[in-house]
């Protein structure tokens, strides 16, 4: 396999490699071989894997090119390498959950998400880099080697899914499942480059995934275009006996509707809470991002956003704490000095918040959606709104302090898109352009439950118009 | 303060109830950590229904489906 092969193929988003795949112009073999032949050469750099099993998923390679010579496929996303947040267990597998805790424990299940990758034929090549635990926004994981941003390796590639940003962003895999509590797929997403869904609570199974947070967290894809991403949904997606949480409506065809005339689409642009502490430069570019809207027809509405939105913000962590430390709690009691002095302390506080406190902030969260939905989703189809209200910090920055801006740093990164998940809603993260540090930003659209295939359109519409999905990261290009 | 949670009192829950492995350093952080969740939970409470679930949310989302 030569390099400039490998190249090319790996500049192929995931449906196209699908369709080449589909078409006999490549094999699954080929395309894994050079799949492995760009992590050999980037992530020694990149550091996105924690592990690799190439010899499991080469096995899987040959018998799916053998059943497509029999005429067989066995799905949508036959013969296409991914690699996941390594907290996705697949039974009898390490799933380190990025811990030193679980780097030895064999999963007793496997995930419904992973389950329905393989049905889809996708081949699952590793486990990527991510926070301990899922426990923080910018990436840092201090068990692992430091996971790079590929578009500047000064700057932080956000978390807590850092290597499935990382991985997806430089070309090794063509899509990858993050977990996202408060913001952890499109934070990422965003700080890479990529497209990040965050499905409605309750739309993809949470079976076999790491818990981190039981009400807050929510399983979804980082891939470079919103195509990829309506594919891997259409594949994971839909009810599971084994999460009550997974809900029974059927799944659309995300993929087959994402060519829609965007005629009579009402776009809300917010006034509070999302413009508020805003940085001007991502505040400009993600504005820019609205005319691709109106260009197509979108009618763009001011809406006011609610005071419950801040007030979710500011309660979020109290549940994912009181959740997290529960959780936690046999591990923190008995082997507390195999976590990193950052996650260590980050899940303290959980084990003084007050029960009543914690039902409180859970009885809340039907009270704001039933506002959210009322004040804003019945004036707007969708709200569009910047995932990270900063430009991606530096690598510095986010070293780890006990100082006021280190603090207000990292509860800045994750201000937009932690109160989407205290409400459930669904997200799509989309770049948009760069700020001044030459980094990519993204804005979000949020929607009404289960609007997904809306989110879709809109944001294939985007893609569509623009060429920011297409382009290589600064740290890929070959120099000049 | 009026509801706020300090040092002493965490450093006591600790000591007689959750026995987590705390450094001595932590007591002040964790006091203005949890006086600020305590003061995110007050916010929650004029709008507390004695009705509403705790995974009422879920229901909302499936009825606005």
């Amino acid at each position: 396999m030569t390099t400039a092969l490998a190249e090319q193929l790996g500049n192929h988003s995931l449906c196209e490699i699908a369709a080449l795949i589909a078409q006999g112009e490549v094999s699954a073999v080929e395309t894994l071989e050079a799949a492995f032949a760009r992590i050999d050469r980037l992530d020694p750099i990149h550091h996105a894997f924690i592990w690799q099993d190439r010899e499991s998923s080469m096995t899987r390679a040959r018998w799916l090119d053998a059943a497509r010579s029999a005429g067989e496929t066995t799905g949508p996303l036959h013969g296409v390498p991914l690699a996941h947040k390594d907290m996705y267990y697949r039974e009898g597998r390490v799933s380190t959950c990025g811990s030193l805790i679980r780097r030895n424990e064999p999963a007793k299940t496997t995930a419904t998400a992973l389950r329905r990758l393989d049905g889809a034929g996708a081949i699952d090549i590793g486990g990527l880099a991510m926070v301990e635990f899922a426990m923080g926004p910018h990436g840092f994981n201090g068990h692992l080697p430091r996971a790079l941003n590929p578009w500047g390796h000064n700057h932080v590639p956000c978390g807590s899914s850092s290597g499935s940003g990382v991985a997806v962003a430089s070309r090794m895999v063509y899509g990858s499942l993050g977990s996202d509590t408060g913001g952890s797929v499109r934070c990422p997403a965003a700080a890479n480059g990529l497209v990040g869904l965050l499905p409605t609570y309750g739309l993809v199974s949470r079976h076999g995934a790491m818990p981190m947070s039981w009400s807050l967290d929510v399983v979804g894809p980082l891939t470079r275009t919103v195509r990829d991403a309506a594919r891997i949904l259409k594949a994971i997606a839909g009810p599971d006996a084994r999460d009550e949480s997974a809900t029974g409506a059927p799944i659309p065809d995300y993929e087959a509707s994402l060519e829609h005339a965007l005629g009579g689409i009402r776009i809300g642009i917010p006034e509070g809470y999302f413009d508020e502490d805003l940085d001007p430069d991502v505040a400009s570019v993600v504005a820019t991002s609205l005319g691709v809207f109106r260009s197509a027809g979108a009618t763009l509405v001011k809406v006011k956003i609610p005071d419950s939105v801040s007030v979710a913000s500011a309660v979020h962590p109290l549940v994912m704490k009181a959740e997290g430390a529960a959780n936690h709690r046999k591990w923190k009691e008995a082997r507390a000095a195999e976590y990193s002095d950052e996650v260590g302390k980050r899940l303290e506080s959980g084990y003084f918040i007050l029960a009543t406190d914690y039902i409180n902030a859970l009885q809340y969260r039907a009270y704001a959606l039933d506002e959210f939905l009322d004040q804003v989703l019945s004036k707007v189809d969708v709200l569009h709104a910047p995932v990270l209200p900063i430009p991606t910090p530096t690598l510095e920055q986010t070293t780890y302090s006990d100082g006021p801006a280190y603090l207000k740093m990292v509860v800045s990164l994750t201000r937009n898109t932690r109160p989407i998940n205290f409400l459930g809603l669904p997200a799509l993260s989309v770049t948009c352009g760069y700020t001044r540090n030459r980094m990519p930003t993204s804005f979000q659209l949020i929607g009404r439950p289960f609007s997904e295939r809306l989110l879709l359109q809109l944001g294939h519409r985007y893609q569509q118009e623009t060429t920011w999905h297409r382009e290589l990261p600064t740290e890929l290009r070959a120099p000049a | 303060m009026k509801d706020a949670m300090s040092a002493e009192l965490i450093e006591t829950i600790n000591r007689e109830l959750q026995h987590i492995p705390i450094a001595a350093s932590r007591w002040k952080e964790l006091s203005v950590e949890l006086t600020q969740l305590r003061a995110a939970a007050a916010a929650t409470k004029p709008s507390h229904d004695f009705d509403r679930d705790p995974t009422g949310f879920m229901d909302v989302l499936r009825a606005n489906r």
